[in-house]
Order: structure tokens, then C-alpha cells, then sequence
């Protein structure tokens, strides 16, 4: 084969490549773009009192705003968050310390099975034991469900962190006298530290963005910001399910400047993740 | 008790292969013993199996005793042994996520013998000068260890190993990296070292052994094979392969 032919072929298939790339970009940018153009008038019109007042009532010609949703998001994924972080950095520094072992094995195929049950049956099973017994949907039923759902994400994303730090460091730890404490500390969430710190941001907006464990846990707030952790609370993906099917359009309204709002909740994390990334790289 | 280090019928086997066959040693209060032996003798393993780090590895299997302190290794608490019994590992591992003063002082501060602001500045200072490191890093000491060269790196990691001044000091190979000056000069620092502790070093080098060792063993196929004071069995060696290594043909 010819120098120019295998320079052909190669600008070829670069092209192909290239081509597939941004098909596949398509429905992402169109996606973005209809959020944005929807989204960004009740954004502009209302400004920060979007995220400050209520919600509207049906028929008011006021959009008001989300307040509950946003404080309520905001709450039960960060608790959400902590408490699946707390568990997957037991499960994971069990699996790195243990790697070969057959518990490790077993702790990996549990969180597998986690990942499979469909969340909205996590949230029917919150139902039936959290809710049912504090007698009515709250924010700490939401964050449980939202935490089982996420909990797969989190150890997942700590269990390859503490992977990827080499056998060799944790031994210099150990000869050297550190505790196994120490060695988490210094050692897997040390030399990880930005596997680790983009680990917990996924699972956030993992958490964030889940609906279907919500359904049966949340309730609906809208007639005040937020009640305690023990009485019904709302949030953002929750808001704009319900608010999409109802027929009133200043609910539609709300519901476009709410999935804004909510991609824009999810992209802080995932630029600052891109910062780890390319910092980590260095 | 006159061993600080004791091994009796100590044997390997690492996935089903033997790496040590019976070693049996004796390493003496504030004495440095050097290891030699070719590569792949089982010098590092060693190493391991008296600071118990081989046992991270689920597919060693050891048998005999090693003693040290008067006390057999599955009598210590592995964590406690390895505060007193330090090793410094053939690789430099400084921690890249740690600065280079933190690299040696967090040890220190882990263990308890330095905690006040001054305590650890001092002891860090004093490590870092014992391997000649000093002076090429007293200006970046909030760098991390990754500005450091190789040999720079290897200093390091002696350095934070000497902080904790461990009753037994295993150093694997510590000076491959480093230049003949830097070398003699750490070699110096060890020799006053011993004052305080109890060394014991994996060298390649013949003349490194006969300048800082008190005693040798030679390894060879995980068998001591010969063993005896530097001078006696550099002038008379009894085996070929001592011949050898000291000729530097092996
Ligand atoms: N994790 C392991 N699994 C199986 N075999 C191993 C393992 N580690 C070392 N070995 C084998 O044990 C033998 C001794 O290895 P060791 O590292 O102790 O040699 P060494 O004397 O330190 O060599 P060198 O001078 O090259 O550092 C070698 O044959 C090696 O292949
Ligand atoms: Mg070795």
C-alpha cells in the first residue's frame, strides 16, 4: 500500500469518526437548546425570585417560583449524598483492602443488585416502611429512597478512586507505622483525593436528578419553603414531573424554568469535575 | 538475647514458589548486617517477612519463626512492629498528594514523636540533613515530592523512615539512585545511626558493604549460603558466588 493511499485511508476514517461524534451530539445540543429557550424566559422574567417564591396557584397569572422544590432538592440529595459517600467509603476501602477476597466479591454483587432494582420500587418500598410508619411522606423518607438509588453511583465511583491508588503507596504507609485509619486518610482518599472528590459530585447529581424514588416519599409542598425534615418537602425534578402533566400552561411555565434551572444545578458539578480531571492529569 | 532480629527455619512460598529455604539469622544490637545476593535471591522478601508486610500478599505462605525483640512477629500488633521495625522500600514511594516536609513529617506526628510546631520542624530538618537532602530542598519544602529528582526522591524516603527512629532500620537497596558523594555521605550518616538503632541493608554494591557492614549474609536461591563478619568473609570467601559478587561478575 501507497504512502498517499494509507494517508487517504486515515483522513477517512477520521472523518467517519468525527461525523459519528457529533451525531451523537445532536440530540444532547438540541436537548440543551430547547431547555434554554423554554426555560430562559420565566428565568428572565421572575429573576431571583424564581428560586425565592412559591409556587403559582392554577389559575394566577403570576408564575411565582420553586423555592420548596429547590430547598427541598437541595436537602435530601446533600443528606442523600453524605450518607450514600459514608457507606461506599466503608464498602469501598473493605474491597480495596480485601481485593481477592470472597466478601469483597459478595459486597460488589450486593451493590450490583442494588443498581438493578428500578427506583420507583425503592420508593414504593420507603413507602411502606419509612412513610407509613411517621404517618405521612417527609424529606428524610425522600432522602432514604434518594439514597438507595444513589448508593451503587457512590460506590462505584470511591470503589475505582481507591483502586487506582498502587499497592505500593499503602505499603510505604504500613511500613512506615500508619494505622489503617491513616492509610484511608492519607493514603486511598489522599493520593484519590480528585477521584474521590468527583466521585461524591457525580453521586450528587445523581441524586439531583432522580424522580421516580421521590413519588411516593416526598409529598407535594408548595404553600410554604420548607417545614422540617419530618413533614412532606418538595423538589425540582419532582415539581416538573407533576407540573408537565398538569393542563394549566402557567404550570408548564414554571415546569421549563424549573428543568433549567435543574440542568444548571447539574452542570456546576460536572464543569468543576472536568477542572479535577484536567488537573489530575497534570 | 543477644538478637534483635532472630530467624529460624524461616521458609517462603509465594504463589507456589519457594523464594526462602531455611534462612535462619541472627542481627545484632546496634550492628549493620548487610544482604547481598543476585537478583531475584530473595532479599526484599526477606525484608517483608521480618516487618510483616508480606503477609498483604494472599498468596504467601511462611512457616518457621522470625523473633524480634524477644518476641515472635504473630505476637506483635503488625502495626505496632512496623512503627518500630521500619523499612524502606527498593522504589522511592515519597506520597505524591503530601509536600515534601509532609512526607517526612507526618510519619512523626502519626507516631506520636514529635508534636509540637517546633518538635516536627526540627526532626524534619534533622532527617533531611542525615541524607544530605537539606540544602537541595529547604527552599521548596511546599512542593510536592514530584520537583524531586530520583535520587532526591530515595533520600526522602530514607529521610521520613529515620524521623520515626525506629529500633530496626530495613533499608532495601537505598542507595541505587544516588551519587557516589551523596552516597559515602549517607553511608557516613548510617554509621553514626547505628548508635541509636539496629540496620540492616540490601546492597548490590561490595565496597558499600565493606565500608558500613559489621556482619553479612549472603542469599542465593532463598538459602543463606554464607554469613560472617564483612572483613573476614570479604578476605576469605568460602562460597563461588560470594567470589562472584564481590568481583561485581554476579
Ligand atoms: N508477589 C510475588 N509473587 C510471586 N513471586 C514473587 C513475588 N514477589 C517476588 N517473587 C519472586 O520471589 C523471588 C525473590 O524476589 P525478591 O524481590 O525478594 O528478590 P530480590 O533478592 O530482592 O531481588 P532484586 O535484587 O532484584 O531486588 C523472585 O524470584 C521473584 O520472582
Ligand atoms: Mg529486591
Amino acid at each position: 500500500m501507497g504512502r498517499s493511499t494509507r494517508k487517504a485511508i486515515n483522513l477517512l476514517v477520521i472523518a467517519v469518526i468525527v461525523a459519528l461524534g457529533v451525531l451523537g451530539l445532536l440530540p444532547l445540543i438540541w436537548l440543551l437548546y430547547s431547555t434554554a429557550v423554554n426555560g430562559l424566559p420565566p428565568l428572565l422574567e421572575k429573576g431571583l425570585s424564581f428560586i425565592t417564591d412559591l409556587p403559582p396557584t392554577p389559575m394566577s397569572t403570576d408564575i411565582g417560583g420553586i423555592a420548596p422544590a429547590l430547598v427541598g432538592t437541595l436537602i435530601s440529595s446533600s443528606i442523600a449524598t453524605l450518607l450514600a459517600v459514608v457507606s461506599a467509603v466503608i464498602s469501598s476501602l473493605f474491597t480495596r483492602e480485601y481485593m481477592y477476597s470472597r466478601i469483597s466479591g459478595f459486597i460488589e454483587a450486593v451493590v450490583r443488585s442494588f443498581n438493578g432494582i428500578p427506583t420507583i420500587i425503592v420508593s414504593m418500598y420507603v413507602y411502606t416502611t419509612v412513610v407509613l410508619w411517621m404517618g405521612e411522606p417527609n424529606v428524610v423518607a425522600a432522602s432514604i429512597a434518594l439514597l438507595i438509588a444513589v448508593l451503587p453511583t457512590a460506590h462505584y465511583y470511591l470503589s475505582s478512586a481507591l483502586r487506582s491508588v498502587e499497592e505500593r503507596y499503602r505499603e510505604a504507609a504500613l511500613s512506615l507505622g500508619f494505622r489503617r485509619i491513616h492509610v484511608l486518610r492519607y493514603v486511598y482518599l489522599g493520593v484519590a483525593r480528585r477521584q474521590v472528590a468527583s466521585g461524591i459530585l457525580m453521586t450528587f447529581i445523581r441524586a439531583v436528578g432522580e424522580t421516580a424514588p421521590l413519588l411516593f416519599t416526598m409529598g407535594f409542598l408548595t404553600n410554604s419553603v420548607f417545614q422540617g425534615l419530618n413533614r412532606p418537602g418538595n423538589a425540582i425534578s419532582l415539581l416538573i414531573f407533576i407540573y408537565a402533566l398538569s393542563p394549566y400552561t402557567n404550570y408548564h411555565t414554571v415546569a421549563w424554568g424549573a428543568a433549567l434551572l435543574l440542568l444548571i444545578l447539574v452542570l456546576i458539578p460536572v464543569l468543576l469535575i472536568e477542572v479535577l480531571v484536567k488537573e489530575a492529569r497534570k | 538475647m543477644s538478637c534483635v532480629v532472630e530467624a529460624r527455619d524461616l521458609v517462603v512460598r509465594l504463589g507456589g514458589r519457594t523464594v526462602l529455604s531455611g534462612v535462619n539469622l541472627c542481627i545484632k544490637h546496634n550492628s549493620i548486617s548487610v544482604i547481598m545476593g543476585p537478583s531475584g535471591s530473595g532479599k526484599s522478601t526477606l525484608l517483608r517477612v521480618i516487618n510483616r508486610l508480606i503477609e498483604l500478599n494472599p498468596e504467601a505462605e511462611v512457616s518457621g519463626r522470625v523473633v524480634i525483640m524477644g518476641k515472635d512477629i504473630y505476637e506483635w500488633d503488625p502495626y505496632e512492629l512496623r512503627r518500630y521495625v521500619v523499612l524502606v522500600q527498593q522504589e522511592p514511594t515519597p506520597f505524591p498528594n503530601l509536600s515534601i516536609f509532609d512526607n517526612v513529617a507526618l510519619p512523626a506526628k502519626l507516631n506520636g514523636v514529635a508534636r509540637s510546631r517546633e518538635e516536627v520542624e526540627k526532626l524534619v530538618r534533622w532527617a533531611l540533613e542525615k541524607v544530605m537532602l537539606w540544602d537541595e530542598v529547604k527552599d521548596r519544602l511546599r512542593k510536592p515530592p514530584t520537583v524531586l529528582s530520583g535520587g532526591q526522591r530515595q533520600r526522602l524516603c530514607i529521610a521520613r523512615a529515620l524521623v520515626l527512629r525506629p529500633e530496626v532500620l530495613l533499608l532495601d537497596e537505598p542507595t541505587a539512585n544516588i551519587d557516589p558523594a551523596n552516597t559515602l555521605k549517607i553511608e557516613e550518616s548510617l554509621k553514626e545511626l547505628k548508635e541509636d538503632m539496629t540496620i540492616v541493608l540490601v546492597t548490590h554494591m561490595p565496597h558499600q558493604a565493606a565500608r558500613v557492614g559489621d556482619f553479612i549474609y549472603v542469599l542465593y536461591n532463598g538459602k543463606i549460603i554464607e554469613e560472617g563478619p564483612v572483613g573476614e568473609v570479604f578476605l576469605h570467601p568460602r562460597h563461588e558466588v560470594t567470589t562472584k559478587l564481590l568481583e561485581r561478575v554476579l
